[in-house]
Order: structure tokens, then C-alpha cells, then sequence
């Protein structure tokens, strides 16, 4: 099965500012995102955990150019998305942008306050027009139906809907297009807990019955461990291993990803997990450590690891990992 | 053993030109003098307002109006402003839940903890330091004397909260209200904070109030447990009963909801985590007599007519719900 | 409400008012400066005109230069500001620091200044026998130079809204930049900008009374600062005919500040909920 969405050798790169009285000057650079590689098959959901500044939303925002990428190629099906979207010709640029949409994570700022919800569903159809018009009105009260509103919800406001009422309207505009592949950047980090899982399983709803892939972006391990099929963990702006759900949650093979696990409290009073301790704070992005980046914290570091920083290898079983000494 | 804080049928309602909205309309709970109490809801269930009002810091436009409050044998709504002073941060302190707001930006951390001393103990400003320096210490930051001399946003989020948590321990008191301490942290950071906590909860026989929605960090951290929703108490017992034995119907559906990161979930063809309808009420106009009702699996329609009583089912256990026994009194 | 009642003087005014402007009748009863009788509500000012009937008059005139002078300042400030915060980068800093140099420029004199000038290059000139040129020549130039306050707050919303969410949800459907600008940013923008609009217009209204009581104005034009400037040597013999264009503009400059505060006052408790 070929991928649907590839993505080679991803860089994005920061340059560190200070002012001085005459102007700005360059003092360094941060790479947020440092030559990410990965590939998604069709109707697959591929999670990118890590935690703050590991690098996974600038990722996902580099591959749909909402933040331009410093280099690396993204396709999606026979196209490199990133030259498409830096070219000028628009037609090309209007059909990528069908393919692939977003789904952002802040419900009260991804939608507009000024505008109707109806309004903001119906701004997709307006840009690509790959409906004819007459039909819009049903399509959009269709749209909303399918995520969970009502279609006379259509002519008010999103300061009268909750948190998690707005992000099914965010789910609605992304689906207008009839995209194929959808980024969900953290949707239910910011909405109640007896709200979420409505919410995640609306998606999975609509994954199984629309045949979307997906790429999950949370730091929330439970929830990735419920919707995802591989999960790929960043740390430091690199994938430092990926694998099918179940084999990375059962027995993962970084010391990042045990660390990880092991840290998140689980619903139990009785259970006691192994907690593997992580020594320290995350290294600034603009000192990002020399070998491995991940050698100053890992309690199984190997002086090979202060000086050679370890490849992405497979592992077997489609897993992968990047460790001179894994678990 | 006598209570520490007892807060009993405690009511704060928010007063505004478009009506009146009881945010918190009846919660209750006990904390012993080394326990810790996880006091749980999700956003509107008044859990903060709850922990607010132990200090008297209610914001207007919102005024405690019932209940009492009863700390160390005092009744807190009775004292006055001065003796109210005296407690906050020596006998009752603070831990809010984002800590690059709770520090004040211009000031040092140094200038920030010695005032706190010297405001409520007569000591020099250089015994102030040394105060502050053995805290951070304790707190685990390295290198103290050089973190008193740095400004708020030259540090992380975990050693922010770090800094934070010593705050509160500076005059060694004998209750921390902790709210939602953890929430805007990273994982393995979390895990450090609550290791802290533990840590320090041994260490200077403290109780704590910890304040949560996330079930895991109260599973952890928790002794006893009260759940609350839209301003009222659920369910109130000990951690394990609340995890393995639930009765009220939001206690059950809450833990139900919630993905959890020990099952698997890949067997199944199309994973579904059973939810709660609906959603949180609108607190200026909550639904009637139980007010979990329109969202229940289990309503009926005397749930809509009477407001459930707490019912002590079983030592340490109990439970406002009509189907589970409680007693209702008609509501409107 | 106060400005409605402003607004309504205004445009139904000269439907009322009793006599002509310029009627000089009064002048030729020997009426002239006398105080408030029936026949002339307010009085009669120095040259026999009927007080109430030029300060009526005087309403339209002071709209006009309100809202003509914030309409220049905003489409400038609007357009200069938002054009540096969404693109940023050099355009961004060459922008801002045109709008520093004319945050410099002392207004008041400057207009002064050109005025004077322009009244003396005109004479004899085809220009002369423009209808109210030199009303039109204040109400250009106090908008010409006000626009800066404009321009800075328009940059620091546009800059804060490029950021958004829902904005990069609409880069994300495919719209283009102009779109985004005008349906997404300037709507949301708007609710700040009027307040300080409001505001001009105020300032707008008391500098061109300024302007015409230090002598500077139209002559052709009734407004209300010229009616001060004929007005002031009589003074001590007819008030009335100094205080009544003096209230006109405390009342009309209070209006739009009172709107000014109403507008904050509405547009923020929604954005709190």
C-alpha cells in the first residue's frame, strides 16, 4: 500500500533575535523541527506525542504551509505539497488545500467571533466552490447534522456555544472540503473531560465512515492510546521512535518513551507503575545537547551517546527507534 | 481526631445585573489534619470558587451567602479582615494553577518571598533570604541564591511552580489548597511536581486541598474524594471507593468517559468511549431538583421536582442521588 | 443619545430655524445685540444675525468636519497600520517610523500655517470660487495629520489578529490575503478602532472651533468657531451670542466622548463571555 502523505526531511529553523540600539541581530538559532521523516498509509491515524517544544505542532503546521517549512519535502499522493503551495498557480494550490485540512485546538479562538457558525462552515464552499451554490445551504445544514448540531444553529453566534459545540463546528468547516486527510491538533485538550470523549468519537465516527486519515497531535498519552494505530514520539524537534500503538505502549524501547509512560497517573488508586525518573529540566532548544539529545537526561546513557547522536532504525515489527542503547 | 477544615453546605453566589447565578449551591467536605482531599468536577462545577471562598477571596461580583466554613476550631466567616490576613499564607496558603501568572513579573523571586516572610514574621531581611533559599532548596531548585536573584520569566513552567509551591510552604502552614497545580505542565514534569508534593506532605505532616479534573493526579495524590457537579456535592469517600466502588451516576460516567492509558483499545473495531450527553448547565439557570438530571442516564421525573440530600451510606461514604436513597426536598 | 440628538439638529435644522443666516434684518431694526426675546430665542449677535438660527446652522458644519476629517484619518491610519502589522518585516518598520515623523509635526500650527498660505495663494485664482474651500482645506488637513493614532492602533490589532486561529483557519480553506484582511480582520478590528474614531471626531469638532475662533476659518462657512470669533469683542455686551456656540460644542464634543466610552463600554463585557 503506497502512503497517502510522506513526509521527507523536514526542517524548520528559527533564528533567534535580540535587539541592539542599530537593529536586530541573529543570535542563534532554534531548530524547532530538525529533519523529520515519516509516512502515513491510507485510513491510518499516526499520533506525534512529545511534550512542549518538542516540535510536533510546528510539524503539522510546516506540512499544510501555514508555517513555512526551511526545507524537506511533504507529498501527498503524487504531489510535493510544499512546492505547490510555494508556486503561484493557484488552481494547484486550491486543490491541495481540499486534501489536507486542520483542525485546531483552542475552541474559543479557531472560530470568528463576528461571523455566524453558518458563515464559517459556508467560507469553505464560497473559496473552492466545488458545489455549485444553490446547493450550499443544505450542505452545510448536512454538515452540521453529521457533527452533532443542529442546522439552526447555523445563524448564531460562537459566543452562544460551548467548548465542545465549537469544536464540532471546527470539525464541520474542515470536513466541507471533502478532505482526505485531516491534522487534529490537540481537539480536546482545551474542553472538559465528560465532553472529550463525545468528541473522540465523533472523530472516530467520522474516520470510519468517511475513510480519513489522520495525524493526532496531543501530549494527552490516553487519548492517543484510544484513537491512534502508530504513535511517533519527538523530543527536541526529532522522532526518537515510532510503533504501532499497542507494541509502544506495552513495551517501548527509548527510555524517553518509558519515561513518558510511566509518568502519566492513571485512574487507579492501586496501581503503582515503575515511574522512571528523568533527571533535570528539558535542555533550551538553542543548546540542544551534543550526540544524542537526550543523553544529558536518560538514565541509561552511554558515553557513545554524548558524542554520536543514534539514526532512526527499524526495529522490527514496524516499529523504530533511535537509541545507542534502547530498552 | 478532630477535623482541620470542615466546610459544610457551603453556598457563593454570583450576583450580576442579569440575575442571580449560585455557582456554588451546597458542597461539603472534611479535611483531616495530614490528609489530602481531591476535591473533583469539571469547569462550572464551583470547585475553585469552593477553594477560593476557604480564604475569603471570593471576587465580586460573587459573595459566599451560606454554609460555614470551620478551620482550626474557628469559624472563618466570623473572623474580620485583619485576623483573615494573618491566616492567609501562614496558617492556610495558595497554590494556583498557572504559575506564570501567579508570580508577580517586575519583582525578583527573592523580593517576592521575603516580602511574604516579613509580612508575617518579625526577621530581618537577611534571615528572610536564608529562609527562602533553604525553601528552594527543599523544593528541589538548585543553586538558590542565584534562582532569588532571577525574575519570574527567566525560568520554566516546572520551576515556576517550583518556586510557587515554596511560596506557599514559607511559613510552614498547616493546610495548602492546591488548585489544579499541575494542569498546565508537561507529563514528566507533572510527574516531578506531584512527586514534590508527596514528598513534602510526608515531610511537614501537611493536609491539602487538591483541587482537579484530571482523575489520574487525584487517584494518586488523593486519600478522600469529593465530586462535585454544577456547584453541588455528588459523592464524598475514600479514594479507592470512589475508583472502584462509585455510585453516583456522575462519579460513574465521569470515570467511564475518560480514555484510559492502561487498556487497549486496538482490538476493538471501532473503539467507543461511553460518554455523557449533553453538557454542563449554565449556571444562571441551572436545571431544576438534581442537577445532574437531563444528563442522567437513570432520571426520572422526581429528579427533576426535588433537590437529593447527602446520604451517608456507608461509613466515610456518601451520596446525593435519589436513586441511590438519598432524600429529596422539593425544588423549584 | 446625545449624538442622535446632535445628528437630528443637524439635518433637520435648516428646515426650522426661523430665519435665514444671513439674514440681516434684525440689523435694520435696530435690534442688534440684544439679548434673548421671543422673536430671536438666543438673541442677536454683533452683526444682527438671529443667534439660534447660526448656531443651528453651525450643527451640520460641525459634522462635516467631524466625520469628514476622521473619514481621511481612518482610511489613511486604517490602511497604513494595517498594512504594517499583517505584512510586517521592512514594510512594517518603514511605515511606522512615517507614522513617528508625523506624530511629530505640531498640527495645530502646521494647519494654521496652511491655511493662511493657501487663503493668500488662492486670491484671484479659479480655486477662489470653490464653495467653502477653505472649510474643506481644514477638514483635509486636520485628517491629513490625524491619522497617527489610528495607524498605531490599527497595526497592534491587525498584528494580534494575524495570529489567530481562525485566521490560519482561513489560510487553511485556501483564501487569499485580501480576503482574509477585509472579512476576517477588519471586522474584528473594528470594535477598538471605532471607539478611538469616536473619539476623533470629538477633537475634530474642537480643533476646527479652535482653528475659526483664533480667525483662521472659512468666513463663508457658519460654524460654530466662528461664531465665537466674530462674537468675542461683544462679549460683555451679548453674552448670549458667545455662550450659546461655545455650549453647542461642550454638548456636541461630550456627545462623542460619552459615545466613544459607550462604545468600550458595549464591546468588551461580550468579548469577556
Amino acid at each position: 500500500m503506497t502512503a497517502l502523505v510522506r513526509v521527507e526531511h523536514l526542517v524548520k529553523r528559527y533564528p533567534v533575535r535580540q535587539r541592539g540600539i542599530l537593529g536586530e541581530r541573529t543570535v542563534g538559532h532554534i531548530n524547532a523541527v530538525d529533519d523529520v521523516s515519516f509516512s502515513i498509509d491510507p485510513g491510518e491515524t499516526l499520533a506525534l506525542v512529545g511534550e512542549s517544544g518538542c516540535g510536533k505542532t510546528t510539524t503539522a503546521r510546516s506540512m499544510l504551509h501555514l508555517v513555512p517549512a526551511t526545507s524537506g519535502k511533504v507529498w501527498f499522493e503524487n504531489d510535493e505539497l510544499l512546492t505547490v503551495f510555494r508556486g503561484g498557480d493557484r488552481a494547484a494550490v486550491l486543490r491541495a488545500r481540499r486534501g489536507l485540512q486542520y483542525m485546531f485546538q483552542d475552541p474559543y479562538l479557531s472560530l470568528n467571533p463576528r461571523w455566524t457558525i453558518g458563515q464559517t462552515v459556508r467560507e469553505p464552499f464560497r473559496v473552492h466552490r466545488h458545489v455549485p451554490e444553490p446547493e450550499w445551504d443544505n450542505r452545510i445544514a448536512a454538515l452540521l447534522e453529521r457533527v452533532g448540531l443542529e442546522p439552526a444553529h447555523a445563524f448564531r453566534y460562537p459566543h452562544e456555544f460551548s467548548g465542545g459545540q465549537r469544536q464540532r463546528v471546527g470539525v464541520a468547516r474542515a470536513l466541507a472540503v471533502e478532505p482526505r486527510f485531516l491534522v487534529l491538533d490537540e481537539p480536546v485538550s482545551s474542553l472538559d473531560v465528560s465532553v472529550r470523549a463525545q468528541i473522540l468519537n465523533l472523530l472516530v465516527e467520522l474516520r470510519a465512515e468517511l475513510g480519513l486519515t489522520f495525524l493526532y497531535i496531543s501530549h494527552d498519552l490516553a487519548s492517543v492510546r484510544f484513537i491512534a494505530h502508530r504513535v511517533a514520539v519527538m523530543y527536541l524537534g526529532v522522532i526518537v521512535e515510532m510503533a504501532p500503538t499497542d507494541a509502544l505502549f506495552r513495551h517501548p524501547l527509548h527510555h524517553y518513551t518509558r519515561a513518558l509512560l510511566s509518568a502519566v497517573p492513571v485512574p487507579d488508586p492501586d496501581a503503582k507503575p515503575i515511574r522512571v525518573a528523568l533527571r533535570g529540566e528539558p535542555p533550551s532548544a538553542m543548546h540542544v545537547p551534543s550526540g544524542c539529545r537526550f543523553h544529558t537526561r536518560c538514565p541509561a546513557a552511554l558515553p557513545v551517546c554524548r558524542t554520536t547522536p543514534p539514526e532512526l532504525t527499524q526495529a522490527g515489527d514496524g516499529r523504530a527507534v533511535a537509541c545507542h542503547n534502547p530498552c | 481526631m478532630t477535623d482541620l477544615l470542615t466546610v459544610d453546605q457551603l453556598r457563593v453566589h454570583f450576583f450580576t445585573r442579569s440575575g442571580v447565578a449560585p455557582v456554588v449551591d451546597g458542597i461539603d467536605f472534611t479535611i483531616g489534619p495530614r490528609e489530602t482531599l481531591g476535591l473533583v468536577g469539571e469547569s462550572g462545577s464551583g470547585k475553585t470558587m469552593a477553594s477560593l471562598a476557604i480564604l475569603r477571596l471570593v471576587p465580586p461580583p460573587a459573595r459566599i451567602v451560606g454554609g460555614s466554613l470551620r478551620f482550626q476550631d474557628r469559624d472563618l466567616l466570623a473572623l474580620d479582615d485583619a485576623a483573615m490576613r494573618g491566616l492567609r499564607g501562614k496558617s492556610i496558603a495558595m497554590i494556583f494553577q498557572n504559575p506564570a501568572y501567579s508570580l508577580n513579573p517586575i519583582l525578583t523571586i527573592g523580593d517576592q518571598l521575603i516580602e511574604i516572610l516579613r509580612w508575617h514574621e518579625r526577621i530581618s531581611v537577611a534571615a528572610a533570604r536564608d529562609r527562602a533559599a533553604e525553601l528552594l532548596r527543599l523544593v528541589g531548585i538548585a543553586d538558590p541564591a542565584h534562582r532569588l536573584r532571577q525574575f519570574p520569566h527567566e525560568m520554566s513552567g516546572g520551576m515556576k511552580q517550583r518556586i510557587c509551591i515554596a511560596r506557599a510552604l514559607l511559613c510552614e502552614p498547616a493546610l495548602i489548597l492546591a488548585d489544579e497545580p499541575t494542569t498546565n505542565l508537561d507529563v514528566t514534569i507533572q510527574a516531578q511536581i506531584l512527586d514534590l508534593l508527596e514528598e513534602l506532605r510526608e515531610r511537614l505532616h501537611m493536609a491539602m486541598l487538591l483541587v482537579s479534573h484530571d482523575m489520574g493526579v487525584v487517584a494518586r495524590m488523593a486519600d478522600r474524594i469529593t465530586v462535585v457537579y454544577a456547584g453541588r456535592t455528588c459523592e464524598r469517600a475514600d479514594s479507592r471507593t470512589i475508583f472502584h466502588a462509585p455510585l453516583h451516576p456522575y462519579t460513574r460516567a465521569l470515570l467511564d468517559s475518560v480514555p484510559r492509558v492502561d487498556r487497549d483499545y486496538e482490538h476493538e473495531a471501532r473503539p467507543v468511549l461511553r460518554t455523557i450527553g449533553g453538557r454542563i448547565p449554565d449556571l444562571a439557570d441551572p436545571p431544576s431538583g438534581c442537577r445532574f438530571h437531563p444528563r442522567c442516564v437513570e432520571a426520572t421525573e422526581e429528579c427533576a421536582r426535588l433537590r437529593p440530600e447527602l446520604l451517608q451510606i456507608a461509613p466515610g461514604h456518601f451520596v446525593s442521588c435519589l436513586k441511590r436513597g438519598s432524600p429529596g426536598i422539593p425544588q423549584g | 443619545m446625545l449624538i442622535a440628538f446632535i445628528v437630528l439638529v443637524a439635518l433637520i435644522g435648516p428646515f426650522l430655524a426661523p430665519y435665514a443666516p444671513n439674514d440681516q434684518s434684525a440689523m435694520i431694526e435696530f435690534a442688534s445685540r440684544g439679548g434673548p426675546t421671543w422673536a430671536h430665542p438666543f438673541g442677536t449677535d454683533r452683526n444682527g444675525y438671529d443667534v439660534l438660527t447660526r448656531v443651528i446652522y453651525g450643527a451640520p458644519t460641525a459634522l462635516a468636519v467631524g466625520l469628514g476629517a476622521m473619514l481621511v484619518a481612518s482610511l489613511t491610519g486604517i490602511l497604513i497600520g494595517g498594512v504594517a502589522g499583517y505584512l510586517g518585516g521592512i514594510a512594517d518598520e518603514i511605515l511606522m517610523r512615517l507614522t513617528d515623523l508625523f506624530l511629530v509635526i505640531p498640527v495645530f500650527v502646521m494647519i494654521l500655517a496652511v491655511v493662511r498660505l493657501f487663503g493668500i495663494v488662492v486670491v484671484g485664482t479659479w480655486l477662489e470660487r470653490v464653495p467653502f474651500l477653505n472649510l474643506a482645506t481644514i477638514v483635509l488637513l486636520l485628517g491629513f495629520f490625524g491619522w497617527p493614532p489610528i495607524a498605531r492602533l490599527s497595526r497592534a490589532e491587525f498584528l494580534r489578529l494575524k495570529g489567530l486561529d481562525f485566521v490560519e483557519a482561513a489560510r487553511c480553506i485556501g483564501a487569499q490575503p485580501s480576503d482574509i484582511l477585509l472579512r476576517h480582520i477588519l471586522p474584528n478590528a473594528m470594535p477598538s478602532l471605532a471607539v478611538v474614531i469616536a473619539l476623533g471626531i470629538g477633537g475634530a469638532i474642537l480643533a476646527e472651533s479652535m482653528i475659526s475662533f483664533l480667525g483662521f476659518g472659512d468666513p463663508k462657512a457658519v460654524s460654530w468657531g466662528q461664531l465665537l470669533f466674530f462674537n468675542y469683542q461683544v462679549l460683555k455686551v451679548a453674552p448670549w451670542a458667545v455662550l450659546a456656540p461655545g455650549t453647542a460644542i461642550f454638548i456636541t464634543v461630550l456627545g462623542f466622548n460619552l459615545l466613544a466610552d459607550g462604545l468600550s463600554d458595549a464591546f468588551n463585557p461580550r468579548l469577556k463571555q
